[in-house]
């Protein structure tokens, strides 16, 4: 497939390292030749010195023939501009990168199709989405819903006591309840087959249905904590959207050390906004740090988040979350036990992902999992593809791809095995090793 | 983090420099066809040639196939620049197995003149050499010429590392996002130009064999021939213009020629390397004529204007074709050519030398040095094909002329110390350096074969680094690369 990526910083490098590594062909436009030239060094991507509004750059990087465009320049008016251009030059699918949650609503949606824009991504909104739906579930890592909650993955850090817990899988009993996915062990991914076991201080993911939640919870030996009150460290524009969403049950303090940035925010949201450093520990003392029940971190400085976490969590919180943007600290920040990762970059790479698919195999959303290199993806079964013609055990698919479950059209899912035969019509859930999602499409594609 | 990895990474380095040779065995099936076909005794010569090469590859790639790991900046390096070495070695064995030459010195330098398309021969007598062993030779420049690392990466061999430290030069060389989709187009453009050249010769009158040969070698800027009188053999006019344009179209940039079609005709014209590369070209091809003319005002005035194009195109395009003996012209046009010789066409294309593209930065860099010293204060930037250059290629481009110039000094005081006459001398390391394969002095008739063994390393060597433009050899001999 021919992208174009406009604007190469952090959000554009990553999908961009991230797509060349899956065979597309990238070209960059960026006006920061001296990073451009160092991209080109390391990937194998071609890259365009200059304004991605520029019509001549535009025709220099081949957007007649592009299949995706993806304008991630940090100014949405640029992206917007960028996007417009595209779509009249002959692009055929056009993604830009907005701040503003005012285009993302419906009726706006269908004026920005008119004008060829066919998705908005937005990328602090969608991170503070995901930490609203952890805060809300506070004993899960990750949280997924497929087909309107019919079906639901679960990554949780299982800890000593829990009952799954040196038991090979295939003994476990109950297993159309749920089905272990994924298991991420000491920086690897396992993907496991029925001789694993689940080892304390694993990150295991399960897929179950919505009726067997509380059991998966119990199984896993989590509890339900409510949380009530939170501190978030920094004025960030995730804080911003996050204060937005944030229910009447739960009341958050925001500490933000400069004190520009705290005025400007204190005036968009109605939280509590304290003038003060959330890195210092005498400060967090200061505002009841003890009474909290989660603490996010989301300034701009990785370090500074968890550190910060590190710190809460010796106060006794339970439930930290961390913004870490480099993406080096990850597994890092994973290993001195952060509750909730944050990375802006992997949650709007995850959804670009999904345009990225083949245009013949209809997708409904693609996600990367934080802990684990494994990509989920729901897609629907047409009529006469190769996915269909089979129960599962016979389709031969490829080691590292699985079905994890199915959501019948009557909206009903289940766990899939072995025997499960697909139909038309049916949604399902595929798991896969990030490298080899492009080997899917050719088993969900129709025959002319 | 503490791991101890090695610094090179072994596997890998077996495993892709067998992969090469794999290539390699496959391209000698072609001489070995032709012994069959014209039912030559070196079938079997090439039949062994093949077992060994294909069996050396096979004992580098069977135990590394699994599990080679990735490459890296140095395993690109060190696998680009040793490739010749090996193809060269492997092929040496095959010219000794066949008995073109019984000299494993004479047969290596033969093989590296041939694909680092320089084309100085050792052979005395190139026509009492089987049809075999001269459709190897001919190919092995073909291969050299656009590279055997493009033509690896076609086959979806390695990938941006390898194609670093391969197409190196200060302007870009990618005309499609994946390397190898460029490849592909290079390759494909490549063999167009090489069909079209082919049928110039076979309709000038050569016979099959003959323009099958001489199209590999012109193609490539190679300059290897069926003939000891190599393309003067022919006394065509047709032949000689035609080998003239295949020898132009082969020093422009292939990524620029490749657009040479309607539409982008326009475009590709304004490339400022090409134009340039052109006016340098014809203003050679003026010089040289207009001496030759006054010289022996006798001659006939369309030979002499031939003879001195075709000579003047062959010297700077590094061809090393011959129809005359320049050595016979004005004495100073004996170093007009050796300037020419060092210049080289353009950047991208199959020739050697310097390239056109940073002589041209650097003879407008230093006029613009002189408006920097009328106007102290004023930001004058260096600008090509209508882009500013940044100081840090300049930088870059000056490295390599002070190397080339250096290396060229330093190489021909060497000779000179090993018994050549300082004219040789000169001539022998700018010859081997640039890929030219003329000769100079009194090696111009072509006569390699009296070089003592001592300078026939010593110009292997320097072939391979200036096929290689350099730094991706020289690279290999500093210390950084060797350590953490």
């Amino acid at each position: 497939m021919k992208i174009i990526i406009a604007g190469a910083g952090e959000v554009g490098t990553h999908l961009a390292e991230m797509l060349t590594r899956q065979d597309h062909s990238i070209t960059v436009i960026d006006e920061d030749g001296e990073h451009l030239r160092k991209m080109e060094q390391d990937n194998d991507l071609l890259t365009i010195e200059g304004s991605p509004t520029s019509i001549k750059n535009l025709k220099d990087a081949g957007v007649e023939d592009t299949d995706l465009f993806i304008a991630v320049t940090p100014h949405e008016s640029q992206n917007i501009t960028a996007c417009l251009l595209a779509t009249n030059l002959g692009a055929k699918k056009k993604v830009a990168r907005v701040d503003n949650g005012e285009y993302l609503e419906e009726n706006c949606q269908k004026f920005f199709s008119k004008m060829g824009i066919d998705a908005f991504i937005y990328p602090e909104k969608l991170a503070a989405e995901e930490i609203m739906t952890s805060l809300n579930r506070s004993w899960v890592r990750q949280w997924l819903e497929f087909g309107d909650g019919a079906l639901i993955l679960i990554g949780m850090k299982v800890r000593g006591g829990a009952p799954i817990l040196n038991k090979r899988l295939q003994d476990l009993t109950n297993s159309d309840h749920y089905r272990i996915v994924a298991i991420r062990r000491d920086l690897q991914t396992i993907v496991p087959r029925g001789s694993d076991e689940v080892l304390e201080g694993d990150i295991v993911y399960f897929i179950t249905t919505h009726n067997f939640v509380d059991h998966v919870r119990k199984e896993a030996g989590k509890e339900v904590i409510q949380v009530r009150d939170l501190i978030i460290m920094g004025a960030s524009k995730i804080t911003e959207q996050l204060c937005g969403m944030l229910p009447k049950s739960m009341q958050a303090k925001v500490l933000e050390k400069d004190k520009v940035q705290a005025d400007k925010l204190s005036r968009n949201i109605n939280q509590l906004v304290v003038n003060s450093d959330a890195t210092d520990p005498n400060m967090l003392q200061e505002e009841d740090i003890e009474d909290m029940d989660a603490f996010v971190a989301m300034s701009s400085k990785t370090e500074s988040n968890i550190l910060a976490c590190l710190e809460a969590k010796r106060h006794g919180i339970k439930k930290t979350i961390a913004e870490v943007e480099n993406m080096s600290y990850i597994p890092l920040a994973e290993q001195l036990d952060i509750g909730y990762i944050v990375n802006k970059k992997l949650i709007a790479a995850s959804y670009i992902y999904q345009y990225t698919l083949d245009a013949n195999v209809s997708v409904n959303r693609v996600k990367c999992l934080t802990h684990v290199d494994v990509e989920v993806l729901e897609l629907i079964a047409k009529v006469d593809t190769k996915i269909t013609s089979a129960p599962i055990y016979q389709l031969d698919l490829p080691k590292d791809i699985f079905i994890g479950g199915v959501i019948k059209p009557n909206g009903v899912g289940f766990i899939a095995n072995g025997k499960t035969l697909i139909e038309a019509g049916d949604r399902v859930v595929v798991f896969c090793r990030s490298a080899s999602i492009k080997n899917i499409s050719a088993h969900f594609r129709q025959r002319n | 983090m503490g791991q101890s990895k090695p610094l090179l990474n072994y596997k890998l380095l077996c495993y892709s420099i067998g992969s090469l040779l794999l290539l390699e065995a496959a391209c000698m099936l072609i001489p070995l066809a032709v012994a069959i076909g014209s039912a030559e005794t070196h079938v079997i010569d090439w039949v062994d040639s093949i077992v060994i090469t294909a069996g050396t590859a096979a004992l580098l790639v069977l135990p590394f196939r699994k599990r080679h790991g990735e490459w890296g900046k140095r395993e690109g390096y060190l696998v680009v620049a040793s490739v010749w070495i090996w193809f060269s070695v492997f092929s040496a064995i095959a010219l000794l197995i066949c008995g073109a030459t019984d000299n494993f010195t004479d047969a290596f330098f033969e093989s590296m003149s041939g694909f680092t398309t320089t084309g100085a021969s050792i052979m005395p007598d190139v026509e009492i050499l089987p049809n075999s062993v001269l459709i190897w030779r001919s190919f092995m420049q073909w291969l050299g010429g656009m590279g055997i690392i493009v033509l690896s990466l076609v086959f979806g061999f390695g990938g941006m590392q390898i194609y670093i430290a391969e197409v190196s030069g200060p302007t870009k060389g990618k005309m499609s996002p994946r390397v190898r989709q460029t490849a592909i187009m290079l390759w494909g453009h490549y063999v167009v130009a090489t069909v079209i050249t082919f049928f110039m010769f076979a309709i000038g009158g050569m016979d099959i064999f003959d323009a099958v040969n001489h199209t590999f070698t012109t193609i490539s800027t190679g300059g290897f021939s069926t003939k000891n009188d190599s393309l003067g053999y022919w006394n065509s006019p047709f032949i000689h213009w035609a080998a003239i344009g295949s020898m132009i179209f082969s020093s422009i940039n292939y990524t620029v020629s490749y657009f040479f079609m309607p539409g982008k005709f326009r475009h590709a014209l304004k490339d400022e390397e090409m134009r340039s590369m052109l006016f340098i070209f014809a203003s050679l091809a003026v010089i040289c004529s207009v001496a030759n003319i006054a010289n022996n005002p006798g001659d006939s005035l369309f030979t002499t204007i031939t003879n001195s194009t075709f000579m003047s195109i062959s010297a700077i395009t590094g061809t090393g074709h011959s129809i005359d003996n320049f050595m016979l012209w004005p004495a100073g046009l004996w170093l007009v050519l050796l300037i020419a010789m060092c210049m080289g066409g353009s950047s991208g294309s199959t020739t050697g030398g310097i390239k056109i593209v940073r002589i041209t930065m650097l003879v407008k860099n230093s006029y613009l040095e002189f408006r920097r010293l009328l106007h102290p204060r004023a930001i004058i930037p260096l600008k090509y094909n209508s882009k500013v250059i940044t100081t840090e290629t300049i930088n870059g481009v000056m490295a390599f002329v002070f190397i080339f110039i250096g290396i060229t000094g330093l190489a021909a005081i060497i000779f000179s110390f090993l018994g050549l006459n300082p004219k040789d001398a000169i001539g022998m390391s700018v010859t081997s350096l640039a890929n030219i394969g003329l000769g100079f002095g009194s090696l111009a008739e072509g006569n390699f074969y009296v070089l003592p063994d001592s300078v026939k390393w010593i110009m292997c060597f320097l072939m391979l680094i200036g096929r290689l433009e350099l730094f991706t050899v020289l690279f290999l001999f500093t210390g950084a690369f060797w350590k953490r």
